[in-house]
């Protein structure tokens, strides 16, 4: 508690305000333009957070995260796309609303709603991350070892189409991981000539590269859209923001089913606002109205993608594991500043933690403030022609890149996985396994390796870590259940067919 | 050509690259020195990698292989593609080749920053799709060199980053 004190006071000084105050703002703005994301913003701004005390850093990149999460509802309800994937649902109430002459009521609503999700889930995350923390405290290297694998085979199962591309993904990811001195061996690996190499891959190029300058790879030559928005006036929307008491209910399932489904590893805003939409759909006396402007959809869509940011936040505080993409980004903002990571970290830095923590639910409120105040303004942002943005966005990541460490090789390895990046979306093979695969990798690798040593050299019985070999077990089942699945599935098409 | 076929094209093409790199991996693992002081040794994690993405792309290649045997239109179509398609794809790797030659530029360490910051913005922009009009690229060369500019100060003088600069 006195932690909680302190970081919450940490966080009211200039330099942390303003951090949160820009990054709920950049994440607003690029929430709102259709196809940038939260995830590439987080990705651009790492860079900056070199000169930064870590807390700050976190500060700046947890706000970036809840303003790119809520700003998304913007075009979502004006022009009927959504700026970031959690917002996917959004347009299936939001827009008609605004068709109806309610803009200005969905936009009330939806950022209501935002706000009422991030607070319920930083109540819950303040609840949850510490005891889970305590337990992780007594697990070996199998243990982490078994999480580890069983985060990474959720993450790809349930992240994109295909499991099997979604492994080999995530597996790629790790081999990419490999370059550079093996750190329990002394060996150099992978090096393939190239000196420069031994130090291994630098995690900043490699997340820009695979999350900023893929997408600008990706445009050329997609030629322009252009797009006009709806105008709604500040008072019209201040105005509108009364009678929400309806929605109490709905609200709380919601966040609380948000929080609960970020907090499965890979499973994103989208998820949570599909399920928690399904769920008061299928609960409501009126189903027949979702999808031609009913509120409560807009409500449990919003109330669940905001939520399920504090719930992804859930294993990275406590296990160091990611739940969701942009948790794979935070974490290598807390590498690049030599934060140990895993149980340890609440022990070892308690200010990070609870700065994350207050950050999540402080940025919340000046989120819900900012896009009260400049909807009017930032409903023009979406007009903005992307391909000024993500020329501007090219810039950045070579300078960014470049900047962290003086350092040319960077910018190459940032031009590889860029390429790479694109190649892997053109191929339909998902980002966020491969990047969470490149940083899960050498955790990994070093708790198995310390394992077969503690067991000289043996493989252990699964007796003597039962949750280890539970968490694998878990694994292995989400691998192979599909396969059965569809087996049986075929087997009983023939035996129909016959 | 239904959106799975398409798919089965994809994911051969996908499932061939991987257990292409995981293969390269692989082979690099082979000549890496034997354990000597813990059971395992470098080679073992990348090997047991590759084997699993060599597991994957072989379930992959199975799946894609009968999509497209239960329909070809994709291979057709990837025989013959549209001139969109080859304009989007000489696009894309104009754009990856101009890249690369902006990173050689900036390696040379000669030419000033905001000048490579201006033509990367300028070539960006009209590469993925502002008209190209006389008017556009008169504005988007001055404000890809106010942008440039900009940078240049920003990282030169507040974060002593140390690249060739004008100012």
């Amino acid at each position: 508690m006195d932690f909680l004190l302190t970081a919450g006071a940490t966080l009211f000084a200039p330099f942390p305000m303003l951090m949160m105050f820009l990054g709920v703002f950049l994440g607003i703005v690029v929430g709102a333009i259709p196809g940038l994301s939260a995830t590439m913003l987080i990705a651009l701004a790492l860079p900056m957070t070199y000169l930064m005390k870590d807390t700050d850093a976190m500060t700046l990149l947890v706000s970036m995260y809840v303003g790119g999460i809520s700003g998304g509802l913007i075009s979502a309800i004006l022009i009927n796309m959504p700026g970031t994937p959690s917002s996917i649902f959004t347009t299936l109430d939001g827009f008609p609303m605004a068709r109806q002459g309610k803009a200005a009521r969905a936009l009330a609503l939806g950022v209501l709603s935002s706000l009422v999700g991030g607070v319920i889930s930083f109540v819950l995350l303040l609840a949850v991350a510490p005891p889970l923390a305590s337990i992780a405290l007594r697990f070996g290297p199998w243990e982490f070892f078994a999480m580890v694998m069983m985060a990474l085979v959720l993450i790809s199962s349930l992240g994109g189409r295909s499991f099997s591309k979604g492994i080999m993904a995530g597996f790629l990811g790790m081999l990419f991981s490999l370059p550079g001195i093996d750190p329990t061996s002394g060996n150099i690996r992978f090096t393939f000539g190239i000196s420069d190499l031994s130090a291994g891959l630098s995690l900043l190029p490699v997340l820009v590269g695979t999350f900023a300058l893929s997408q600008v790879i990706m445009a050329a030559g997609g030629g322009i859209e252009t797009m006009e928005s709806k105008r709604v006036g500040l008072r019209e929307l201040t105005g509108q923001l009364r009678g929400f008491a309806g929605h109490k209910w709905n609200m709380l399932r919601s966040s609380l089913l948000g929080t609960w489904i970020g907090l499965l590893p890979g499973i994103g805003g989208n998820i949570a606002a599909m399920v928690a939409y399904s769920a008061t759909r299928s609960l409501s006396k009126t189903p027949e109205r979702f999808g031609q402007g009913a509120e409560e959809g807009l409500v449990s869509t919003e109330c669940a993608n905001n939520a399920s940011i504090g719930g992804s936040l859930i294993p990275l505080i406590s296990l160091g594991i990611p739940g969701s993409t942009v948790d794979a980004i935070l974490i290598g903002a807390l590498l690049i500043h030599n934060v140990q990571l895993g149980p340890l970290l609440i022990v070892n830095n308690p200010e990070i933690v609870f700065s994350i923590v207050m950050t999540y639910g402080i940025a919340n409120f000046v989120m819900f403030a900012m896009m009260i105040g400049f909807i009017p303004y930032l409903a023009r942002l979406v007009e903005i022609p992307r391909a000024l943005i993500l020329s501007a966005v090219s810039v950045f990541c070579v300078i960014g890149t470049y900047a962290a460490n003086n350092r040319i090789l960077d910018v190459w390895v940032l031009l590889f996985f860029g390429v790479l990046g694109a190649v892997l979306m053109r191929l339909k093979l998902p980002l966020g396994p491969f990047v969470i695969g490149f940083v899960l990798a050498p955790i990994a690798e070093a708790e198995m390796r310390a394992g077969i040593m503690l067991s000289n050299g043996e493989i252990p019985s699964p007796a003597d870590y039962p949750i280890a070999a539970a968490m694998l077990a878990v694994a292995v089942l989400v691998a192979v259940l599909p396969v059965i699945m569809r087996l049986r599935n075929t087997a009983l098409l023939k035996r129909q067919e016959q | 050509m239904d959106d799975n076929s398409n798919d089965g094209l994809i994911s051969l093409i996908a499932a061939l690259g991987a257990a292409a790199i995981a293969a390269g991996f692989y082979l690099a693992a082979l000549t890496l020195p034997a354990p000597r002081f813990e059971p395992m040794g470098s080679a073992a994690v990348p090997k047991m990698i590759a084997v699993v993405i060599f597991i994957c792309a072989a379930f992959e290649v199975v799946r894609s292989l009968r999509l497209l045997m239960a329909d070809s239109a994709p291979l057709e179509a990837l025989l013959h593609p549209a001139p969109g398609t080859l304009r989007r794809a000489a696009f894309v790797l104009g754009y990856i080749i101009f890249f690369f030659a902006v990173v050689l530029v900036l390696q040379g360490g000669v030419v000033p920053f905001m000048v490579i910051a201006a033509v990367l913005f300028w070539v960006g922009a009209l590469v993925i799709g502002l008209p190209r009009s006389w008017p556009m690229m008169l504005g988007l060369g001055f404000g890809g060199l106010a942008f440039g500019t900009l940078l240049e100060l920003v990282f030169t003088r507040v974060f002593f980053v140390n690249i060739p600069a004008v100012f």
